[in-house]
């Protein structure tokens, strides 16, 4: 541009030099040419219209022109300033920083700046639009994610109970059968028992009537041994009037034998005859006895004999008073067995039909355990859907925060901010470990807030008590200990721009977190060291 | 003992009868009669070996348990299905003897004295198939209540 300004410039004067030339030229060629009078007329006219020429150039043309690069060096300065501004603005722009990118635009011309201002206003507004959207997916997704979880779960459940059922029903199935097959054998042997009944009651009857037969029959034995009984009552009359003639004929012969000795000699034979009829009446006493004896175990006999036939026909009495019973009883049988065959029947056809209602019923459970397995299935691949989708929502929230806006849900916003209070500060330890306390506080889903130096080493950190356990920050960060290797502290270094890292593992919980370093500068703009922020993923996505 | 002289044989006889738990043999000249034991009328006051007074014959006759006799302290016997009557010698009065059981007229061979604690109605003892039978002398029977 200087050096097309400049052969300009050149072009310019040498033009006027030519003029000259050919002004000075024309007068001489003018001069050599003509007669004395009219050459210096035509001569004195030609310098005339050539210094008038050369007036008029310089008037019209070069003084205008001069005017006009003076004005195009300026409006070429301004446009350099302006293009610079631009420049920066587009860059910072870039690189996502909708807040920076307005710092340069007061230097642009008005409807550039009010342009530029649209646009970034636009983009942080559609920043906002699509972290908003973003937010509700997650938040949408994951809702749908519990709901398709709980859903799996419950189809899981629902299957479960939908299997036990079936097998319940099945075993119900088959219960019935059993109870079928059952109720059938119950009818046989009921029917059996009816016929058994039947010969029982026949036989009863028969029996009943041989009772009858019996007591008649002991009755009439009893008859005969009261007869037997008088008979020997009458016995024993007269064997105790034999015993008592037995006795006073002992009496007498032994009268006999006293007289016949008190006769000496003479009564010899009469006392034999009287030794002999006491013998006789004592063997008729010892002949009583035996007989008497004899009697007494007849009688006896015979007592047993009435006690036994009198307890006998009380117990043809019992007998067929409890065979009527039984009679009545076996009828009452009979009829509770049939009623009971009837019953069986009705068991057995109620049994069939539950056997097949239950076959149809397991069929229709295990069309619906399918059909729960297939929802399932589906809640399944929902529930994986909605892992993806929540994935894909936290990329585009995670997208979102590569640009700074003036947002309090800009975390580059947050942290620059952050950054600035720690400008004049780098050497207070005190003030560094007070903000970095405040950042965890006001920012709940912070698990760990720290500065580090230029060289990546630790100065100062902050652990969010609410999110880690304390044990588990011994070993994992300290003071002292170096940085240097972490892709957010090369990105800061390297760029001398907030970074913001993907979602990696957290050592201090397990879950899924992100980085955001900041370059903390100081007052002449130069990195004196580098602010970082863990961002715990649930807890960020929950609130 | 005056009837042996008048009766040798007569005087080895004798009724053969029992009372309780012993044997006595009674001889025939003093037995008169041998009956069933009559309605004996106790004696108020009287000795506890008389049983009482029976009619025999129309006549009082005294009854007297021959086991109490025999046997004091043994106290009677409580059968007395017979009563023998015994004759005081001499035609005088009658005694009834309240037996259990009389067996016959029996001759009594050996008779041995009476033992030193055998009552004064005991003439003496003898055996009838191997057991101690008791002699009986009539005269001490008539004089033993008056005695006793």
């Amino acid at each position: 541009m200087q050096d097309e300004r400049r052969s300009t410039i050149l072009r310019q004067w040498l033009g006027m030099a030519i003029l000259i030339l050919v002004i000075l030229v024309g007068g001489v060629l003018l001069e050599l040419s003509s007669d004395e009078e009219q050459e210096q007329w035509y001569t004195d006219a030609w310098l005339v219209l050539g210094l008038s020429a050369l007036v008029a150039h310089l008037l019209l043309v070069s003084l205008p022109r001069g005017r006009l690069e003076r004005a195009h060096q300026e409006l070429e300065e301004r446009h350099a300033v302006q293009s610079r501004a631009l420049e920066k603005s587009l860059e910072e722009m870039r690189h996502g920083d909708l807040v920076e990118c307005l710092e340069s635009i007061d230097a642009l011309p008005r409807a550039m700046n009010e342009a530029v201002e649209a646009a970034a206003h636009a983009m942080s507004a559609l920043v906002q639009q699509i972290q908003g959207s973003s937010v509700e997916v997650a938040t949408s997704a994951s809702t749908v994610h519990l709901t398709s979880a709980e859903l799996v779960e419950a189809a899981s459940q629902q299957a479960a109970a939908v299997v036990e059922i079936t097998a319940t029903t099945e075993e119900l199935a088959r219960t019935a059968g059993q109870i079928a097959v059952n109720a059938t054998g119950q009818a046989r042997f009921v029917a059996r028992a009816q016929e058994a009944g039947n010969a029982g009651a026949t036989a009863l009857e028969g029996a009943v009537r041989g009772v009858g037969k019996l007591r008649d029959g002991i009755e009439a034995i009893a008859d005969r041994a009261d007869v037997l009984g008088k008979r020997s009552r009458e016995i024993y009359r007269v064997l105790d009037l034999i015993t008592e003639i037995a006795q006073e004929t002992h009496i007498l012969a032994l009268n006999a034998a006293i007289e016949a000795s008190a006769a000496g000699q003479h009564g010899d034979r009469f006392g034999v005859v009287a030794e002999e009829v006491r013998r006789l009446a004592e063997r008729s006493r010892e002949s009583v006895d035996s007989v008497r004896s004899l009697l007494d175990g007849f009688s006896g006999s015979i007592r047993s004999v009435v006690v036994a036939t009198e307890e006998g026909s009380k117990s043809a009495d019992r007998v067929l008073e409890q065979s009527q019973s039984t009679q009545e009883a076996i009828e009452q049988l009979r009829s509770a067995l049939a009623d009971t065959a009837n019953a069986a029947l009705e068991i057995s056809l109620a049994t069939d039909e539950q056997r097949t209602a239950s076959d149809q019923v397991v069929l229709t459970l295990r069309e619906i355990s399918e059909l729960i397995q297939r929802t399932a299935d589906s809640f399944q691949q929902f529930t994986s859907s909605a892992e993806r989708l929540t994935g894909l929502a936290l990329s585009i929230q995670l997208l979102t925060q590569s640009f700074r806006i003036d947002s309090v849900h800009s975390l580059k916003h947050q942290i620059i901010g952050l950054s600035n209070r720690l400008r004049d500060s780098t050497s207070n330890l005190e003030v560094i470990e007070g903000t970095l306390a405040d950042v965890v506080r006001v920012f709940p889903y912070i698990e760990l807030a720290y500065l580090v130096d230029t060289t990546g080493t630790m100065v100062a950190f902050e652990v969010n008590r609410e999110v880690v356990d304390d044990h588990r920050v011994k070993g994992t960060v300290s003071v002292g200990q170096t940085f240097a290797d972490r892709p957010w502290f090369q990105a800061v270094s390297r760029d001398q721009r907030t970074a913001v890292t993907p979602t990696y593992v957290s050592l201090l919980t397990d879950d899924r977190c992100f980085t955001i370093a900041a370059a903390v500068r100081n007052r002449s703009g130069s990195m004196i060291g580098i602010l970082g922020i863990d961002i715990n993923v649930q807890s960020w996505t929950n609130i | 003992m005056g009837t042996d002289a008048e009766h040798p044989d007569s005087k080895a006889h004798h009724l053969l009868v029992r009372s309780g738990s012993h044997r006595c043999a009674i001889p025939v000249n003093a037995a008169k009669l041998v009956i069933s034991a009559p309605r004996v009328y106790p004696l108020h006051g009287s000795d506890p070996r008389l049983l009482g007074l029976a009619q025999v014959a129309g006549e009082p006759v005294a009854v007297v348990d021959l086991h109490a006799l025999l046997d004091e302290e043994g106290g009677a016997s409580g059968g007395h299905g017979l009563t023998v009557i015994v004759g005081q010698p001499g035609g005088g009065s009658s005694l009834g003897l309240a037996v259990d059981e009389a067996f016959g007229v029996i001759r009594v061979a050996n008779p041995q004295p009476p033992r030193p604690d055998d009552p004064r109605w005991v003439a003496g003892t003898s055996t009838v198939d191997d057991r101690l039978i008791f002699i009986l002398d009539p005269e001490q029977l008539f004089v033993a209540p008056r005695v006793g």
